[in-house]
């Protein structure tokens, strides 16, 4: 195992309260496994995300209870104990996210090549002139053609698929234990989100990452090995994904299959 | 156009020895208050001084404290700007209320108190305009970096672990650089206005050195024997502040397309 989940409940202030976002989730990630968080807008995906980096800023929301127990090295750290400073030696090293929208998860006044290098730098003690190949090296992984140009382009010269392409090539560059990928595909067209799926199939089988997929469309999750329901914060069904295809127990993931059948056809 | 006619008064500023024929500080008392002629274009004052020369030498006192006090200004609201921007919570509280709290100040009276106490001199003079313009700058890039930090390539480059100092001199002050140069050209032009004003009161720039105010109290004094005195700086003044709002507005309309 290398990630754990245990009764997690988080909650965001509305009106001096809090009100929960996500209640009791558990879940158990092991190494080199994908696993799809499915579930419609607001049912608390997101927030899940945000929880396991730590990034649930004090003045939005809380963790109410629960753990998460990140597996390294044979070490167990608790993400939700553990101080800034060590986190942020964890961000981006061990686990990173790849975002929603790639056109504003980019700084669009620093180039492509600067804003690699910098997550290099930030983790690794490499001089800069051997950065530069590295970075060249992981660009073509993550199938990029033009590399020399794209590397010295800003974020706005390029199209939406080389910006989320950039954007995977940041998160993977560290080589980290488990990839977020918080609906990557949701801002593209259709063509292009077959692409970049099949692109983090091919990364996870090279580096041997766990991927958790965040997306409401289960089509998307038909290469993932379990998959969990989220529907009002809460996690409503779980399994294999063959068990859950097949003979999906909760009316709601019968329901979302249905939805996603329209697109197989 | 403006940026033209300011590069034109930055090269008078840097080759004011090679443009004038006197020396600014020369007296000639022969040639006392002399109408504008060919000798004496601008005319001579009341101790035979060329107005000219003195206008073109003011030129470098002039745009000197201009920049120097708005650099001065710009770098104090750029940090506390930024820190109350990013880290919100006590920091903000304690830096905007302070911020607050100047604001309400009657600046031009701070201005002369300070001075007052301190030796009226151009280096004194930059300095103290410079931290009595600060407020405004701070309260403008505070509200920047409110918005920056909200972006999702601020939180990307947070998850990327990136430090902190990096996320904000790299990521979010270059985002904020627009409104910072916009504000900091329209402050040259008032920054010089204050110089003039001070100067004008006897509190700036001290005689015999030529700023275009204190050649102004000059002129006030003969200003119905002799109108050039007083004419030739005016206009200096008018229309170097008028260029440099003219630039500050070009600039925020390259920088802001919805003006």
């Amino acid at each position: 195992m290398i990630l754990q989940v245990k009764n997690l409940t988080v909650g965001y202030y509305r009106n001096k309260q809090i009100i929960p976002a996500i209640k009791n989730i558990n879940l158990n990630l092991n190494f080199s496994e994908i696993i799809s968080i499915v579930g419609e807008s607001g049912s608390g995906k997101t927030t899940l995300a945000y929880s396991i980096m730590n990034l649930i800023m004090p003045y939005e929301g809380k963790i109410l209870q629960g753990e998460i127990f990140f597996y390294k090295d044979n070490k167990q750290i608790n993400l939700l104990s553990i101080d800034n400073q060590n986190m942020r030696k964890i961000r981006g090293k061990n686990i990173s996210i790849v975002f929603q929208d790639p056109f504003s998860s980019l700084n669009p006044i620093l180039t492509v090549g600067e804003q690699i290098t910098e997550t290099v730098i930030a983790h690794n003690n490499i001089p800069k002139n051997t950065v530069k190949e590295y970075v060249f090296e992981i660009l073509s992984k993550v199938q990029i053609k033009d590399v020399e140009r794209i590397y010295n382009s800003y974020p706005h010269q390029l199209s939406g698929g080389q910006r989320q392409r950039v954007c995977i090539a940041i998160a993977i560059i560290n080589k980290p234990d488990i990839l977020i990928a918080d609906e990557p595909t949701t801002a593209l067209d259709t063509t292009i989100q077959k692409e970049i799926l099949n692109l983090l199939w091919d990364l996870q089988n090279s580096f041997n990452m766990s991927i958790i997929l965040i997306t409401h469309n289960l089509y998307l999750t038909l290469n993932t090995h379990k998959i969990y329901v989220m529907y009002n914060g809460e996690i409503i069904e779980s399994g294999y994904i063959k068990d859950i295809l097949k003979n999906p127990q909760k009316e709601y993931t019968l329901k979302l299959l249905n939805s996603a059948k329209r697109w197989i056809i | 156009m403006s940026l033209i006619f300011i590069s034109l008064l930055i090269l008078i500023a840097v080759f004011a020895p090679l443009i004038v024929k006197y020396d600014p500080l020369e007296q000639n008392l022969t040639d006392r208050l002399l109408p504008p002629s060919k000798k004496y274009i601008f005319g001579t004052d009341d101790l035979g001084r060329d107005v000219f020369s003195r206008v073109v030498y003011g030129t470098k006192i002039s745009l000197s404290v201009g920049i120097i006090a708005v650099g001065i200004s710009t770098v104090i609201g750029i940090m506390l700007g930024l820190a109350a921007g990013f880290f919100g919570k006590t920091i903000d509280t304690v830096i905007m209320r302070f911020v607050d709290i100047c604001l309400c100040f009657p600046t031009f009276f701070l201005l002369l108190m300070v001075i007052a106490f301190l030796e009226p001199n151009i280096y004194n003079v930059m300095i103290v305009i410079g931290i009595t313009s600060w407020p405004s700058i701070t309260r403008l890039i505070r509200g920047e970096v409110l918005s920056i930090r909200e972006r999702d390539f601020i939180l990307a480059a947070k998850i990327n672990g990136i430090s902190t100092l990096r996320i904000l001199f790299v990521h979010i002050l270059p985002n904020t650089i627009g409104p910072i140069l916009v504000n900091a050209t329209l402050g040259i032009g008032g920054a010089i206005l204050t110089e003039s004003a001070l100067s004008f009161l006897g509190l700036g720039v001290q005689p015999p050195i030529p700023s275009w105010g204190n050649i102004l109290t000059i002129g006030k004094d003969y200003i119905h024997l002799a109108w050039w005195l007083s004419l030739f700086p005016g206009l200096a003044i008018f229309f170097t502040v008028l260029f440099f709002n003219l630039l500050g507005e070009g600039l925020r309309d390259i920088f802001d397309p919805k003006y």
